[in-house]
């Protein structure tokens, strides 16, 4: 990464909404708090928040290093290494399962006799084409995407509206049964998927022009994405209410399949598959990239680019190894994957490197006014 | 021709090893003017390898003294009566004497240009000038005595009058364009901006046809680091003959394999004024017509003249329009055989089935099908192009009908096909520029076959590829999508719709930043 890379704001933006907006439109969040979910999202937007600070914090203290190469400076040279390798792991196994995710809507929602293996490949082989291209392309791409995305999704939105699928009735009673389920459906899920996850984001923030556009774009990201979720899950329970949702495996493809105007605009899955593509896309390639940064610093590789095809071969046969089938493959996702992996590495390390990295700089100080 | 593409780099490679700087023409053993008239000529001759159209005229003004002179020049290259009138009449009926004793001196071209009623007269004694004076159509008068040329400009070749532009068409706007001629080009362009901050400058390219390049810009306007940029590319140029302008852009373009074009090539003078008052260069090259703009975005080939001629409305309307219709040629054949192929679900069920019910009987896949119309309706197309004016009924009756309504009738194709294949021609030809056009043409088979792949799903990664490889691009260091990403929020007033003149009083991206406001204090009154 000799050339330095800039994103603009608004592109950063674009980049933190679409990932954000990512699996976690596609499974549909907090289903067993039932009709307060969207109540969970708004939890998870201060957590998200609050995870954020310390992401931010971190990059304050080393503007211009992704986070495998300040761990190093902060748990010193072999730990660091370590963790850093250990968070490669972590992305890739993130992109495995993201690019599953989306193979499984594929093969469930309209390619029923098409293979995995077929259609993770094509996704890779486009998402090679552009880590080609550069993250500077990518995140113009993703720009471009979010307009399709405003403008495919807000018409699907008036859809719904027109349709009278909407039944404000199911949202009610609030908060049912207190706050436990609300509770225990933000701790871990909805904490970790998606606002967590922006724990990617500490390799790709030093892209961003300064620490200032960091924080505000930032937090912005992440407050509008989380809104726009606690809406659209809103929608979708006032539209097939708290039961179907619990039930269904992609509660917004059942949702828009409801949508049927005048016997002619019908079965709108296809455009909002649409919409699910990009999302997937724009995921699977953070997660990808944030690998081959990590790769391409503790190795100290000259040339990243020689990387994206092996590990790009590694996730399209990873993502078909992962699971034999895709409830096994939900049940890894749902029940292991949040405690043993998102948590550790999206809260437990990021805290705790922060922690080292404030009491190093005190001891340094007081050291420095020790001296003089 | 052909041979000439895979061969020109070589040529001039090995030429280039066997003589170095020395033109080949030139015999070794005498190479410079002499002071005998005769052996002058010779030389000139020899050079040039006596051809037909060579005039040399002789004259023998004093026989006693031998003092003698002659024209020599180019037939059908040259003004003849301006020849005859303005060098050989008065140059019959001078005062030798005075005029022997001054050939020699400095002035001598002075002396002999109050004689001779040319607009333009040099004195020259390199052998390989004169014969490239001559060449352009120059007269060469040559004296006994002396190995001074004198090159009288008398160039004049016939031209093609002004016409109508044939491939950019405006219902309501200038009805001239360009011609082959560089000096008319420039002067239609000139004309329409009186200002001394128009600049020209000239180049040669072409290390055999020493073709004429001008490049134009607004002294000011224009940001000087992209026309040094300029300048350095076409200086870089290596090859031995320049054709069209498209020669030129082959070899200035940022990205060599780009199937989107990243420099407007127009025919219209007042696309030329425009784009040069919003801070771009023009580059007019001799034979051709057209004239290469740039740096040029991709939303820049969907700006039509006619927008700004007509009722912002209608112009913003037509706008929207081109870009549905680039839609269309890129994605309907794609998206029609994904639908029929793979998402059946997606059509409402009467459609449904009256699409399955033409199809019943078709032998073919639907990508087959599709994809042999395509080809059929480009082979169609590019008869049409070069068939001679007189059998065009034939082509046309022959692809509407025969093709057309027998292949449904037979039942080789279903209707639905034919109705998408023409739908996606005619859209195709609303692209004000054609360049871009192409490659709406070609990419939509790549499309039509991942369609046919793997559904949507395949027509969306494609694009994801499409659209990243477009926003690789850069022209000039302008990224090719520039309003749109980066977005830049004032400059969205001339891109999907076009805003009121009056509110577009700042010149978009490529302009200096100095020169951001088109009129003194004019970036106020916009919102």
């Amino acid at each position: 990464m000799k050339k330095k890379i800039r994103i603009g704001s608004l592109q950063f933006f674009c980049l933190i909404f679409l990932f954000e907006l990512g699996s976690a439109v596609l499974f549909g969040m907090a289903k067993e708090a039932r009709q307060a979910a969207w109540i969970t999202i708004i939890f998870g937007i201060v957590s998200g928040c609050i995870l954020f600070s310390v992401y931010l914090g971190l990059h304050k203290k080393y503007p211009d290093l992704p986070l495998t190469a300040y761990s190093r400076k902060i748990a010193g040279k072999y730990i660091g290494w370590g963790i850093g390798f250990a968070y490669v792991i972590y992305f890739s196994y993130l992109a495995v399962r993201v690019l599953r995710d989306y193979e499984e809507l594929l093969v469930i929602s309209q390619y029923h006799n098409t293979s995995l293996l077929t259609l993770g490949l094509y996704m890779i082989a486009s998402i090679i084409y552009v880590m080609f291209k550069g993250f500077e392309v990518f995140s113009r791409v993703s720009q471009v995407c979010f307009f399709v995305f405003l403008f495919v999704g807000m018409p699907v939105i008036i859809l719904e509206l027109s349709a009278q699928l909407l039944q404000p009735a199911n949202l009610l009673p609030v908060l049912e049964n207190g706050w436990m389920p609300v509770l225990k459906a933000f701790f871990p899920s909805t904490l970790t998927v998606p606002f967590g996850e922006m724990v990617a984001f500490t390799m790709l923030l030093p892209y961003v022009k300064d620490h200032k556009t960091a924080k505000k774009i930032g937090y912005a990201g992440i407050i509008v994405s989380g809104l726009y979720l606690s809406f659209r899950t809103a929608m979708n329970i006032a539209a097939i209410g708290p039961d179907v949702r619990i039930r269904s495996t992609f509660p917004i493809l059942t949702e828009i399949g409801l949508v049927e105007i005048g016997n002619f605009i019908q079965r709108l899955d296809a455009i909002v598959l649409v919409i699910l593509v990009i999302l997937g896309f724009v995921k699977i390639f953070i997660f990808f990239y944030c690998a081959l940064l990590g790769i391409s610093d503790l190795f100290n590789l000259n040339e990243p680019k020689k990387m994206i095809y092996p590990l790009g071969i590694l996730i399209i046969l990873s993502a078909v190894l992962v699971a034999p089938n895709f409830n096994t493959h939900m049940d890894i996702g749902f029940k292991i994957v949040p405690i043993y992996m998102h948590l550790p590495f999206q809260i437990a390390i990021p805290v705790l490197l922060l922690l080292i990295a404030i009491i190093k700089t005190k001891f340094k100080k007081s050291r420095t006014n020790q001296s003089t | 021709m052909p041979s000439f593409f895979k061969t020109g780099t070589k040529k001039i490679q090995s030429k280039k090893e066997s003589s170095p700087s020395q033109p080949s023409t030139i015999k070794p053993n005498i190479t410079n003017l002499t002071y005998n008239i005769d052996d002058n000529i010779d030389l000139i001759k020899d050079c040039l390898g006596s051809p037909p159209d060579l005039n040399v005229r002789k004259i023998i003004i004093d026989a006693a003294t031998d003092f003698s002179v002659a024209m020599i020049r180019m037939d059908g290259m040259s003004d003849k009566k301006e020849v005859d009138f303005s060098v050989i009449e008065p140059l019959s009926k001078m005062n030798f004497e005075q005029l022997r004793e001054q050939l020699e001196s400095p002035n001598s071209a002075e002396v002999l240009g109050r004689l001779i009623a040319v607009n333009k007269l040099e004195k020259m004694n390199d052998v390989d000038k004169v014969v490239n004076s001559i060449l352009q159509g120059n007269t060469g008068i040559l004296f006994n005595h002396t190995s001074q040329v004198f090159i009288a400009s008398t160039r004049l070749i016939d031209k093609r009058g002004l016409s109508e532009p044939s491939s950019q068409t405006v219902i309501r706007g200038p009805k001239d364009s360009f011609t082959e001629d560089l000096r008319t080009n420039t002067s239609l362009v000139r004309a329409r901006i009186t200002n001394p901050k128009l600049r020209i400058e000239t180049l040669n390219v072409g290390e055999i046809t020493h073709t004429n390049v001008e490049l134009m810009y607004l002294n000011g306007i224009a940001d000087d680091s992209i026309l040094q940029e300029l300048r350095n590319r076409i200086k870089k140029i290596k090859i031995d003959a320049i054709l069209e302008s498209s020669y030129i852009e082959e070899f200035i373009q940022d990205s060599k394999n780009s199937i989107f074009p990243t420099l407007i090539s127009t025919e219209r003078p007042d696309v030329v004024v425009a784009n040069l008052l919003e801070g771009r260069f023009a580059i007019f090259v001799y034979g051709t017509p057209y004239v290469l703009i740039g740096p040029a975005t991709f939303i820049q080939f969907f700006q039509s003249p006619e927008d700004y001629y007509q009722n912002y409305y209608m112009g913003s309307f037509i706008r929207i329009l081109r870009f549905v219709s680039f839609f269309i040629a890129l994605y309907i054949p794609g998206l029609y055989v994904a639908i029929m192929t793979h998402h059946h679900a997606l059509i409402p069920t009467t459609l449904l089935i009256t699409l399955a019910g033409q199809r019943e009987g078709v032998p073919f896949p639907i990508v087959v099908e599709a994809l042999i119309m395509e080809l059929v309706f480009e082979v169609l197309r590019e008869a049409g192009v070069r068939m001679p004016r007189a059998v065009g009924q034939t082509v046309s009756i022959v692809g509407a009908l025969i093709l057309g309504q027998a292949a449904v009738q037979a039942g080789f194709v279903s209707a639905s096909t034919v109705i998408v294949v023409s739908l996606t021609a005619i859209a195709n030809f609303t692209m004000p520029f054609f360049n871009v056009a192409i490659a709406a043409r070609i990419l939509r088979f790549l499309l039509l076959l991942l369609g046919s792949y793997i559904g949507m799903y395949g027509i969306m990664l494609g694009t994801f590829v499409i659209l990243a490889h477009l926003c690789s691009l850069r022209s000039f260091g302008l990224p090719y999508f520039d309003p749109i990403t980066p977005f830049k929020l004032l400059a969205q007033k001339d891109v999907f719709i076009r805003l009121p003149l009056p509110k577009q009083m700042t010149r978009p991206e490529p302009a200096s930043p100095e020169e951001k406001n088109r009129v003194q204090g004019g970036g106020r009154n916009e919102t």
